[in-house]
């Protein structure tokens, strides 16, 4: 449940990007901060290790106003892809209200989608959340690389891999160029807010 | 009469998200960055690394052996695109012995030594001189990494108690390809030595021309 507080009229979203290691998830963050930073000011707070993966989290708040008279905080975060930081991710998701869950199209990485989609589902388990009730979208990330050459997962495995029983919106994006970023940002504010209102009353 | 006010509530918040979000356009290519990639010769290396990147199999390192191999022979009149191949292969072999235990900036460097062989292979009209300075820049890199690992070995030898045989191992695993890298030293200097030779015999010619 979102962070309200009424003496101040604030209400705070917590968006998690969740996926497997070296998906894209912080490339998802840096293209929104790189291209709207300015715009939305705002500050993009990033923990990395010496081989540039992300340690702990990515943080990425910004304001979208006054909406029915609450000011309207928007904290998107990224979780630690690697196996081994099970203990931070399970951190992270702590208060989430919704989840974009980034997807690496690459063939070679098609097993750690799904097994990172299971763990994810265990760690909302950890906080007695569902992965089928709470605001979801998938994006299958990486899709530029298929003009490389780069062999890739076809969106239909993909949705048949990650979505034929959650059955949400999903869209395949290039995280590295921008394709969808803000697409799958704006879907998932969307779904998360109205969430909330229906949870509120 | 309650969904409306949500539905109004959401679009609200939609049209807002339009204006901070605006213009969602991809940027365009590089200037001078070649587009034709159906004869792209990198392209398995590429996959091998950044599968590499994600997990160390051995299957992965055997392939970016290979791909080292070829990319070799493809590449064996070009000097500066061979020692950076070279230097993917050494580093390489680096990972391959110490598997997860490798420096983390190994996988930095093999990562950085990638792009800048796909630059110096895909980029159109790169002068010599700018495909050196990338190469030298790359070199200095690898130095510092092997300067970062060269410390551990006296550590190794202090140990009196060490047994030989696992002393053998722990330095095997502890230090980079020394023949791979004094080879690549070679190449370098040799270059660097025939590119002054050069120099002086311009500059010659145009004294005696004076």
């Amino acid at each position: 449940m979102a962070f309200i507080n009424p003496k101040k009229k604030e209400v705070q979203v917590k968006i998690v990007y969740y996926g497997p290691g070296r998906g894209g998830k912080t490339t998802n963050l840096e293209f929104i901060y790189k291209k709207f930073g300015t715009r939305v000011k705002t500050e993009m707070v990033t923990i990395k290790t010496h081989g540039d993966r992300t340690l702990f989290f990515d943080f990425l708040p910004f304001d979208i106003g006054k909406v029915n008279g609450y000011d309207v905080k928007i904290q998107l975060y990224t979780v630690p892809g690697q196996v081994k930081y099970n203990a931070t991710r399970r951190l992270v998701l702590r208060g989430v209200d919704g989840i974009v869950f980034v997807a690496d199209s690459m063939m070679v990485r098609r097993e750690k989608n799904i097994l990172s989609i299971k763990n994810l589902q265990e760690d909302l388990a950890n906080y007695k959340k569902s992965i089928f009730k709470i605001p979801l979208v998938l994006q299958y990330n990486k899709v530029d690389l298929s003009e490389q050459g780069i062999p890739l997962t076809p969106v239909e495995t993909l949705q048949k891999d990650l979505n034929s029983q959650l059955k949400t919106s999903a869209f395949e994006a290039s995280a590295l160029k921008g394709t969808n970023v803000v697409t799958t940002m704006k879907k998932i504010i969307l779904m998360t807010i109205a969430t909330i209102v229906k949870e509120l009353k | 009469m309650q969904q409306n006010t949500d539905d109004a509530l959401v679009n609200e918040i939609d049209g807002r998200l339009d204006d901070l979000f605006a213009e969602d356009k991809t940027p365009k290519k590089a200037d001078g960055e070649s587009s034709d990639i159906k004869e792209y010769p990198l392209k398995d290396l590429k996959a091998v690394i950044l599968s590499i990147d994600w997990e160390i199999t051995d299957d992965a390192m055997k392939r970016l052996a290979d791909q080292v191999v070829g990319l070799n022979k493809l590449y064996k009149d070009d000097r500066i695109v061979f020692i950076i191949i070279q230097l993917i292969g050494s580093i390489g072999e680096y990972i391959r012995i110490n598997k997860g235990k490798s420096h983390p900036d190994s996988f930095k460097l093999l990562n950085s030594l990638f792009k800048k062989l796909d630059k110096v292979v895909r980029t159109k009209g790169l002068t010599e001189s700018e495909k050196k300075k990338i190469l030298s820049v790359e070199v200095n890199k690898y130095k510092v990494l092997k300067d970062k690992l060269s410390p551990r070995k006296p550590v190794a030898e202090k140990g009196k108690q060490v047994k030989p045989a696992a002393k053998a191992k722990a330095e095997k695993a502890d230090v980079l390809p020394i023949e791979a890298f004094a080879e690549a030293m070679d190449q370098i200097r040799q270059l660097i030595r025939s590119e002054f030779k050069a120099l002086r015999d311009e500059l010659r010619s145009g004294k005696e021309r004076k």
